[in-house]
Formats: structure tokens, C-alpha cells, sequence
């Protein structure tokens, strides 16, 4: 069975089961609680289960995930919010020097049981400081699992896999498609880290992308199809570590061209990745070089007209593609 | 309500079959063990140096001679289920916390035999079975789990505590005050039994506290957070035994932190690199020198009869035996086999995700 | 005996320099002496003895760089004798001198200047060939491309690229193996995708080559004036080969009628002035081949296959008609030919027909035959056997109409349209009497063609 529901509902519908079935459940961060939660994820939940568990914290980002490592380290399974990504830089010595390898200096003696979740990516006018796509940053250490769901349903289903991993979870969700709505699995219906969803299934060319640029890809999947009668196959990464190459290598295989996808600055993003294990794995199925589609590299902008400049758009994907078939842009 | 102990199936790390007979750490606390674990821990640092100079030893090598009386006074409090973490300078922790001076020893040697496999080196000492959390190397930055971990022994419902070290450096780091007032706020709640354990020993790396802060009074830095707090002699292990079991008691009563400073100070150079001492005098590691903590027990001891120079020599040679054997053990031991390199980079299915 | 070592004083530090010695071989040091000034990258220090004793060797020079952990002097304890220099010398000495890498240097002039030019990769050359695709003798080509060019042993040299800079590109590539361009020359087991591949595709494997051109059997070239030598197409090749297949391996027969058309023609006459607004032109090979299927239905076993595991006789016939090609032939198929009527027939072929003149035909339209019908009547020819498609039962060849004097029922002489039909069948399937029997049905139909619309 599955009902139709937005991303947000989709989440705390995740939360609060994985909250009724293991009491080692508890939520962390700012104004999730008596608040309710800045983009009202989490709200209602303070009610429900009292401050030993949604936990408002100070404004203390570095503080309160460094403390939800040493308690994920004594068994229990904290869920911080960050109110945005933007915010974790000032707990990233936390998550990257601690939660991610403590594991391993450790010798295997402790598991970090810990997911980190809140939105990620720009797309609503909150210009430089608030605007970043944190996947490729924490996407690069070891120790670390980053997921970014674009569907509801797999918004709930990673995040019940995320509780239950036995790991520090990068969770990044698409902050701008909260009200989005889609069919989401009821019940238990945890989808599993490290397995692309092929969104659209083609035959002339790959887009592949994670996160809110799915969407952009779909409709300019459509439009190659209407306006060039090429049809384009769309892969979701859904999971950035672990990566799932094998979906992405059989699917250039077939189609012989790739355009990756990104919100990110070019260099050295997850597009660069792919492009890279593209051309390490199917190299001999290319038929032109792997297009990299990604944000200008500028700190975002506030006014809407650079904003939406500053970032990959239908047309850029679309052409994108196009240069990758040698038949003319538009 | 899951278990609280540390929460690897396979913490023990194949370690078993070279420990377990009991250490001199944990025969006791009479003050002649106590004095016996100072001992040790200073002729394990010794040791340590004189590794480091051959080359045996790499990376960073930070010692803690001259600050034996405050790990080993606030240990002495340690109960069974107690968790405690500290910074890099962690070599006493888990030696009086019960890990084998070999087990010790190989782990700085880089050997597989070591407490952490040969993957952590001096700084990130850890032995989860006895208590010890870690070892960890961003100053400040483990402040934060130790809070994590207090709260944690509340919210599972037990009545143990974290002992958690750290240095006069940290203080000047805003992780240190990020937990501070998080401890604060939920030991207001009686859900933070943590003990705060500042480890004062007058520099961060080369930098004294005068010359880090205007407001030189450590323990008062506590009061910012509502965290009740003393100072101690931390280099009368006497003085610092008295209030580590005053202050450990009353946050495993209350369940909200505490804070003490130990005045103390590091007879040796911050690293084994740091031989320059350009921001110290001689005279000054001199004066301080005449309070060695094990100096001072040692004279008391022998004063009140508890010691002779018979039995002195007897501890001391022990010791050195030990250590010796630690350092033989240590040395002959293998390095880690390769394939370990892989391993513990994730817990559950995957232990690794990239290439090999 | 305690040595003195070079000691590390930092993390970094791999070795130092031993500026001064302090004190000299055979003086007493007591543990904490200095000894010695060492000089790091850092500073410079006095070193301390670690031991008490006798000084008794110094192995460092003042000046000297030494590895750290490598010792400089040693302490000789009460008692101890020094152990000999050569043993710690030696050590360290072979150490520095061995490990080099000066054996495999010389020869570095040599393959820089000769090697170069024996690794590159073999082009044709011709002026002509520097089409787009390549720029200083190679290739722009995508890797797919090389990838298709080696599977089907094509010769990019003659593909035109049409992506950037003259970039050989798939479709490029896709091309060239439908029109059957690009070929390498050569001989070769080949495989072919596309067109080419036709008449391969249909057939059954073919075993040890047998082919027309198999070098050992076959003599040199003469070479003599007025000689050309033509190297066989791929097309040429493989049709030689499988029709030197057939023609050895299968057990022909051969069944020949006379067919008056007079019929036939003036029936097609009528049909095709009722039909031409339509825009349907009946051909004498419409009726033939229609009338050849209709014809089949009591003869099951010429309308068959002769498979792995025995006669696969069929329902429905699919009708194969052979398309002369400039360099070859192809056979497009018409399915379940006797369902369709004339004027279906006629459109069908007709299209076929243009399909595989201009090299449109897919593998689904010229695969799956399961009889044939050859005519050379356009050619003027009286009559002609034909080879035996494997692993078709039979095929049928159809020469010219010719107009001959002939004698009605009143034994008058009166003109009549001929035609010869000719019968090549596999009698490992079927006997000489069905085909007889089956080429006088097909003639009766054909000489009565209302039948073909019954």
C-alpha cells in the first residue's frame, strides 16, 4: 500500500517510527522541539515523546553533534538536525576528525550509530552563506555514509535505513522540495544505501544526478524527447557513499553517453566522480565525452534572475545532452 | 533500553589471550600502589622517550611525566562501568584504567599487537572493555563526546559517570565551552554526570596561561556554565585522591557536572620534538621539579615507614622489568597484517567501501 | 655495548648533522654528559649520554650527516670490548651505495631517439586519406567507435567523422556498416552487423571455410598484362562461401515446368487498369510467387527447414524474393504470403525491393524465409536453376515469358506466352515426385489464375 505525501511528512513519518521502536531513538537540535522545528519536520514530536528525547539544543552546532557522537558511541542512536547543511561547517571538525573515524583508531572498539539530516542545496533566495551542497565535502571521507533522497518515499525508507546503520549517516535532504508530494510505502519500507533508482528509463543518453537536479533532469529528459526524439535514461544516485557504479556503468553501457548533474560548484564534485568512474569503467561504450552540468562558480547570489543563473538549469542539461549526441543545441 | 557498555561486538580486538593478568594499576589503593602506578607510568614514559629518539616510535609522542598524580589520584575514584576519555597525552589512562603496558607499548611501536591494532598510535589510545573512550588528537574536540557520553549514562539509566580530561590548552577552544554549556544546561535535569578533570599544567604546547587568557582562573570558567568547580595540588596525589572521590560521588549522586583543576606541571617537553624549551627556564623546570609528584610520595612514604629503601628498590625494579618486558614485547612483535588496513572503516555489512 | 645514536628530535627529522665532539675516544661520560653538538633542521643541541662508561668509539666525523637512529658513537661499559667499526661501517656504507639506479640508465639515448618512431601505430599514409578524423596520423575517434571498428573489422581510415573536429562518431560508424562502406581490406573471418550481414544471418553456420578464396588451394595471380585483380567484396565472400555450402552439402534436385501465361497476363492486364487509381501495378512475379504459395498447401515439405533436429515444416509461407544488388543479392521476405491478396503482394515486394536497393532493409525483414523465389525473367533468360537457400527446402527459379507458336484445342497453331519455371529442391526432405507434382499444381494455378484468388 502506499498513500501520497509530502517530503516533510514522509521524514517525520520515518522518525517517528524508528522513535516507537527503538526507545535509543532521540532527536537533536535547534528548535526542534517546543518550536516544532524550523522547517516543521519534527513538529508535534515534543509532545509526543518529552525533552529526554527531542532535545532542543543551543545554537551550538559543533557542542550538541559532538556530544550525539559520544552518545551514539554508548549505544544510543541520536537523529541531529542541522537547521541547515550551511550550518555544519562549524560542526564539521566533529563529524569528520570524530564521528568518522573514531571507529577506526579506535581498532573497531566503538560504532557510531548517529544520522545527521537537515536540508541541503539553494533554490530559494538565501544567497552565499546559506546555500551549499555538502555532498562531494562530506562524500570524501571515509567513515562517512551520505545519502540524498529526492522522493518521498525514499526520504522515509533511506531514513529508517539511516537509523538503523550502524554508522554516522550524512542524510541531505532537498530542502526545497519539503511540500513536494508523491507516493510514499507505508509501514517499514526501508530502502537500501548504495543502489541508484533508474528514475526514466532511455536509450540515448545518461543523466545522472541525486537530490533536487533529479527533477531538472526528468523534465529535460522530456524535452529531448519532444523536441529530438532522443530519449534519455535518468539515474538518482540516491547514495552518494557508498556509490553505486554498477547501475551507472550498465546504464552508459547501453546508452554510450553520460551528462552528470550537480547543484555544486564544478570542480571536484560528485559530477567529476562520475565522470571519472565513467570513463575508468565503461570507457570503450563512450561515444563523446562526459558532460559535467554544475552551478557558476560564485558564492550564491540573492536576486532571483543570478540565482537562478548560478545554478544547472533545464536547458543546460538538455544541451548538455545534445553536445554529447553531436546534434545542435537549442 | 540497550545495552550502555561500549557498543562493539568486536571491541576486544583479539587481545585477550595477552592480558587479563592483572596490572599493577588495579591491585589496590593503598598509597604504596598508588605510588607503585606512578612509578610505572613514569618509567612507561621513559621508555616511550627513548623509543621515540631510536625511531622505534613515530609520528607524535606526548608524555606525561610529571602529571602522574592527577590521572593516577582522579583514577583512583574510577568505578567499574565509569567511562572515561581524555586527550593525546593518554598513555596513563590506559594503563592505571588496566590495559598491559605491552599492549601499550606495541600500539605506540605501530604493531599489531597493539591496544588499537597498530591504527591509532600514541594519540588514540582506547580500551572500551576497561572503560577508556579514547584518546584524541584536535584539542577541545573530545570535550563534547564526553558530555554525549554522561548524558547518554542518564538516559540509559545508570548511575555510572564520565571522568573526562582535559588540558589548559582546550579551554581557549570553543568545543570546550559548547559542552561546558551543554553540560550545564542538562545537568540541570540531573542528566550529565560528568566530571570535568582540567589537567592545568601551566602550557599549551609552548604557550603559558597567562599568555592564552585574561581570566587565568580555570576552574572559575566553569561557573559561566553553572557547573560547580575547585582546585586541587596536582602534584599532592594525596589532595587530589580527597577530592576526586568527593566530586565523583557527588555527580554520581546528582547527575550534573563538575569541574576540578589540578595544578600541575610537565617536567618533560611537550613532545618528544619540543626539546627546545624556548618558552621556559631551566629554573623554572627545576622549582617544579621539587615537587614531583612521585618525589613527594616517595619522601612521605619512606618518612611515615610505609616504604624502605629495600622495598623502594624492589618496586623499582619490578617496574622496570615490566616496562622492559613491554618494550621486548613490543619490538618482536609483528606489525599488523595488511589486511587490517581495510578493516574497522565501518561497522556492520561493509567494513570498507572503496577499492582494494 | 650502548651505542650513541643520532636521536630524533622531530617528526620530520631523518637526520642530523654531528657539528661537534665535545669529548674524545676513552674518556669517561656519566649518563647525562653532553657529548657532543648535533645539528637538526630545527636547531643545535648538545646531545646527552643515555649510559655510563667509557667512550670508546666515535664513528661520526664532525660535519657529518647522519640518519637518525644510525649511531655516531659508543659507550663502552666496564668490562665490554668495542666491537669492530668495519661491522656498523659497512652496514651504513652499503646501504648508501647500494640501491641505485644507474643500471638501467644508459640506455635512455638510445630508445629516446629509435623507439618513437617503431611504436607508432600503422596508418595509411595516401594524401586522400587525410580526411577529417584525424589530424597528424590519428584518428579522432570515440571509444564505441573503436570499440565497433574492431568487432567488424572496419577501416576508420574510411569513415568521414562528423563530430567535432572530424571526431568519428557512433551514428558515423552505424552508417558506414549499414551502406557496407568501410570495410578493411583484407581477408579474415569477419562478422558484420547490418546489411552486410544478410545473407549470414540466415544462414545456418557455416563450418570450415570453404570459401572462393581459401589461399592455400587456389593459384597465385598471373599477373599478366591486361589482368586486373578484383579482391571480392565482403558480400561477394559470404555469398560465395554459403552458396559453396549449399551447393556441396545440400542434395539437389531439379523439376521443370512450362507455364502458358496468356492467362495470367490478361488477367493482370485487367486488374491492373482497375487498380491503377489505386496505384497498384501487378508484376508477372506477384502472381508467381502467389500462385507458388498457394501451390504449397498440399505440399507441405517443400515449404520447410531442415534443422538440427529434423524437417521443420511450416504453416505459413514466408515467401523470400531474391533482389539483385549491384554487388550481390538479398533476399527480403514476405510473411504469410498466402493470407495476402495480389495487390498486398505487390506493395510489399515493391517496397522490399526499394528497401534493399537503397540498404533499408532491417534483419527482420530478410531473415526467417522458408521458401524462395528467384526470377530472371527481366534479363531475357529461358530458363535457369537456382542454389538452394539452407536451410530452406526449395527454391524456385523463374525465367522469361517468351511468346511461341502453339497449337489450340483444334490443333491450329496460335501464339502463347511461356514461361519456364524451374524447381531446385533438398532431397533430403523432399522426393523427386513431390516436386513434380508440385511444380504441375503451380502451373495449373497460374495457368488458371482465378485460382489465385480462391
Amino acid at each position: 500500500m502506499a498513500e501520497t505525501k509530502t517530503y516533510r511528512e514522509a521524514l517525520r513519518d520515518a522518525m517517528v517510527h524508528e522513535l516507537d521502536r527503538d526507545e535509543s531513538v532521540v532527536l537533536m537540535g535547534e528548535d526542534i522541539g517546543v518550536y516544532g522545528g524550523t522547517h516543521l519536520i519534527t513538529d508535534g514530536l515534543y509532545d509526543e515523546y518529552g525533552p529526554k528525547r527531542i532535545m532542543d539544543t543551543p545554537i551550538s552546532e559543533g557542542g550538541f553533534t559532538g556530544a550525539a557522537i559520544g552518545m551514539a558511541m554508548l549505544g544510543m542512536r541520536p537523529i541531529v538536525e542541522m537547521m541547515t547543511w550551511n550550518f555544519s561547517f562549524l560542526a564539521s571538525d566533529q563529524i569528520i576528525q570524530n564521528a568518522a573515524k573514531v571507529r577506526y583508531f579506535s581498532g573497531g572498539q566503538v560504532e557510531v550509530p548517529l544520522v545527521i539530516r537537515g536540508p541541503n542545496g539553494g533554490g530559494v533566495q538565501l544567497s552565499a552563506q546559506h546555500t551549499h551542497s555538502l555532498e562531494n565535502l562530506y562524500g570524501h571521507f571515509p567513515g562517512l555514509k551520505v545519502v540524498s533522497p529526492v522522493t518521498p518515499n525514499d526520504a522515509k525508507g533511506m531514513m529508517l535505513t539511516a537509523v538503523r546503520d550502524p554508522n554516522p549517516v550524512i542524510f541531505l535532504e532537498a530542502g526545497a522540495l519539503y511540500g513536494t508530494k508523491g507516493e510514499v510505502g507505508e509501514g517499514d519500507n526501508a530502502v537500501p544505501f548504495g543502489k541508484a533508482r533508474i528514475a526514466r528509463e532511455g536509450t540515448d543518453v545518461t543523466l545522472i544526478a541525486y537530490g533536487r537536479q533529479v527533477s531538472l533532469c526528468m523534465r529535460a529528459a522530456d524535452a529531448l524527447e519532444e523536441e529530438d526524439g532522443v530519449s534519455a535514461e535518468v539515474i538518482d544516485l540516491r547514495s552518494i557513499r557508498p556509490f553505486d557504479e554498477d547501475t551507472l556503468v550498465k546504464s552508459v553501457e547501453k546508452t554510450h553517453r553520460a551528462v552528470a548533474v550537480q547543484e555544486q560548484w564544478k570542480w571536484f564534485g560528485v559530477a567529476s566522480e562520475v565522470a571519472a568512474i565513467i570513463q575508468e569503467q565503461a570507457f570503450d561504450y563512450l561515444d563523446a565525452p562526459v558532460q559535467r552540468v554544475s552551478g557558476a562558480e560564485v558564492p550564491a547570489p540573492y536576486a532571483r534572475n543570478l540565482e537562478l543563473a548560478a545554478f544547472p538549469s533545464e536547458k543546460m542539461v538538455a544541451n548538455a545532452a545534445r553536445r554529447t549526441l553531436y546534434i545542435e543545441e537549442k | 533500553m540497550p545495552a550502555e557498555n561500549g557498543n562493539s561486538e568486536n571491541g576486544d580486538v583479539g587481545r585477550e589471550e595477552t592480558r587479563g593478568e592483572g596490572t599493577v594499576a588495579t591491585s589496590g589503593n593503598g598509597l604504596v600502589d598508588v605510588y607503585r602506578e606512578m612509578v610505572m607510568v613514569r618509567t612507561f614514559e621513559e621508555a616511550c622517550q627513548k623509543g621515540f629518539r631510536s625511531g622505534k616510535i613515530g609520528g607524535y609522542l606526548h608524555v606525561y611525566i610529571g602529571e602522574e598524580a592527577v590521572a593516577s589520584g582522579f583514577l583512583s575514584a574510577f568505578k567499574e562501568g565509569d567511562r572515561v576519555i581524555t586527550a593525546y597525552r593518554d598513555h596513563p589512562h590506559a594503563l592505571i584504567l588496566g590495559a598491559e603496558p605491552k599492549n601499550v607499548m606495541a600500539e605506540l611501536y605501530g604493531k599489531g599487537t597493539g591496544l588499537v591494532k597498530g591504527k591509532g598510535g600514541s594519540m588514540h589510545l582506547f580500551d572500551v572493555e576497561n572503560g577508556l573512550m579514547g584518546g584524541y588528537g584536535i584539542v577541545g574536540g573530545h570535550i563534547p563526546l564526553g558530555v554525549g557520553m554522561a548524558y547518554a549514562q542518564r538516559y540509559q539509566g545508570s548511575d555510572h559517570i564520565t571522568q573526562l580530561y582535559l588540558g589548559d590548552g582546550s579551554m581557549s577552544n570553543g568545543a570546550f565551552h559548547e559542552a561546558a554549556n551543554l553540560a550545564g544546561l542538562w545537568g540541570k535535569e540531573g542528566l550529565c554526570p560528568c566530571l570535568f578533570i582540567v589537567e592545568n599544567n601551566q602550557y599549551g604546547m609552548g604557550t603559558s596561561v597567562e599568555r592564552t587568557t585574561a581570566m587565568t582562573d580555570l576552574a572559575a570558567k566553569f561557573d559561566a556554565y553553572g557547573i560547580e568547580n575547585e582546585k586541587v595540588d596536582g602534584m599532592d596525589v594525596e589532595a587530589v585522591m580527597e577530592v576526586a572521590q568527593r566530586a565523583a560521588d557527588h555527580v554520581r549522586e546528582t547527575g550534573k557536572p563538575y569541574a576540578v583543576e589540578a595544578l600541575t606541571y610537565r617536567t618533560a617537553s611537550h613532545g618528544a620534538a619540543d626539546f627546545m624549551e624556548k618558552y621556559r627556564t631551566k629554573d623554572e623546570v627545576d622549582e617544579w621539579r621539587q615537587r614531583d609528584p612521585i618525589g613527594l610520595l616517595e619522601k612521605k612514604l619512606l618518612e611515615n615507614g610505609e616504604l624502605d629503601e629495600e622495598k623502594l628498590e624492589e618496586i623499582k625494579g619490578e617496574t622496570k622489568e615490566l616496562i622492559d618486558d613491554a618494550v621486548k614485547f613490543a619490538d618482536e612483535s609483528d606489525q599488523p597484517d595488511i589486511s587490517e588496513l581495510y578493516t574497522d572503516v565501518y561497522a556492520g555489512e561493509d567494513e570498507y567501501l572503496g577499492e582494494k | 655495548m650502548p651505542e650513541v645514536i643520532m636521536p630524533k628530535m622531530g617528526d620530520a627529522m631523518e637526520e642530523g648533522t654531528l657539528l661537534k665532539w665535545l669529548m674524545s675516544e676513552g674518556d669517561e661520560v656519566s649518563e647525562g654528559d653532553a657529548i657532543a653538538e648535533i645539528e637538526t633542521d630545527k636547531v643545535t643541541m648538545e646531545l646527552e649520554a643515555e649510559d655510563s662508561g667509557t667512550l670508546a668509539e666515535l664513528i661520526a666525523d664532525e660535519g657529518q650527516d647522519v640518519a637518525v637512529g644510525q649511531p655516531i658513537a659508543f659507550i663502552q661499559a666496564e668490562g665490554e670490548e668495542a666491537p669492530s667499526r668495519t661491522e656498523k661501517g659497512g652496514e651504513a656504507e652499503g646501504e648508501e651505495g647500494g640501491g641505485g639506479e644507474g643500471g638501467e640508465a644508459p640506455t635512455a639515448t638510445a630508445t629516446q631517439t629509435d623507439a618513437p618512431k617503431e611504436e607508432e601505430p600503422e596508418q595509411p599514409s595516401g594524401g586522400e586519406q587525410q580526411a577529417n578524423g584525424r589530424s597528424n596520423g590519428q584518428f579522432r575517434a570515440s571509444p564505441i567507435v573503436r570499440r565497433l571498428a574492431g568487432e567488424n573489422d572496419l577501416d576508420l581510415s574510411k569513415i568521414e567523422g562528423s563530430g567535432p573536429a572530424g571526431r568519428i562518431v557512433e551514428r558515423d560508424v552505424r552508417a558506414a556498416l549499414e551502406d557496407g562502406s568501410a570495410k578493411r581490406d583484407g581477408g579474415g573471418e569477419e562478422e558484420v552487423d547490418g546489411q552486410n550481414g544478410q545473407a549470414e544471418a540466415q544462414a545456418q553456420p557455416v563450418q570450415a571455410s570453404q570459401g572462393s578464396l581459401q589461399a592455400a588451394k587456389l593459384p597465385e595471380p598471373t599477373g599478366w598484362p591486361g589482368t586486373t585483380l578484383v579482391e571480392p567484396t565482403r558480400m561477394m565472400r559470404v555469398i560465395g562461401e554459403r552458396m559453396t555450402e549449399a551447393k556441396q552439402n545440400i542434395p539437389h534436385f531439379y523439376a521443370t515446368v512450362e507455364v502458358r501465361m496468356d492467362n495470367a497476363m490478361a488477367l493482370r492486364k485487367q486488374l491492373n487498369e482497375q487498380l491503377e487509381a489505386e496505384g497498384v501495378k501487378l508484376s508477372v512475379n506477384d502472381f508467381v510467387m502467389k500462385a507458388c504459395a498457394v501451390a504449397l498447401r498440399n505440399y507441405p515439405n517443400l515449404n520447410a527447414l531442415y534443422t538440427s533436429k529434423g524437417v521443420e515444416l511450416h504453416g505459413a509461407v514466408n515467401m523470400a524474393m531474391a533482389v539483385a544488388l549491384d554487388q550481390g543479392l538479398i533476399t527480403p521476405v514476405i510473411r504469410d504470403i498466402g493470407s495476402k491478396g495480389l495487390a498486398a503482394i505487390s506493395r510489399e515486394s515493391k517496397e522490399l525491393a526499394r528497401k534493399a536497393r537503397e540498404g533499408e532493409l532491417k534483419p527482420d525483414e530478410y531473415q526467417g524465409g522458408t521458401i524462395t523465389v528467384s526470377n530472371m525473367g527481366m534479363f531475357g533468360i529461358e530458363s535457369f536453376t537456382a542454389i538452394v537457400t539452407p536451410p530452406q527446402a526449395a527454391i524456385i527459379a523463374v525465367s522469361s515469358i517468351v511468346k511461341r507458336p502453339s497449337y489450340d484445342e483444334n490443333n491450329e497453331v496460335v501464339p502463347a506466352s511461356m514461361m519456364k519455371l524451374t524447381l531446385s529442391a533438398d532431397h533430403r526432405i523432399a522426393n523427386g515426385r513431390d516436386g513434380a507434382l508440385y511444380m504441375a499444381e503451380v502451373q495449373k494455378t497460374l495457368e488458371n489464375p482465378v485460382l489465385l484468388m480462391v
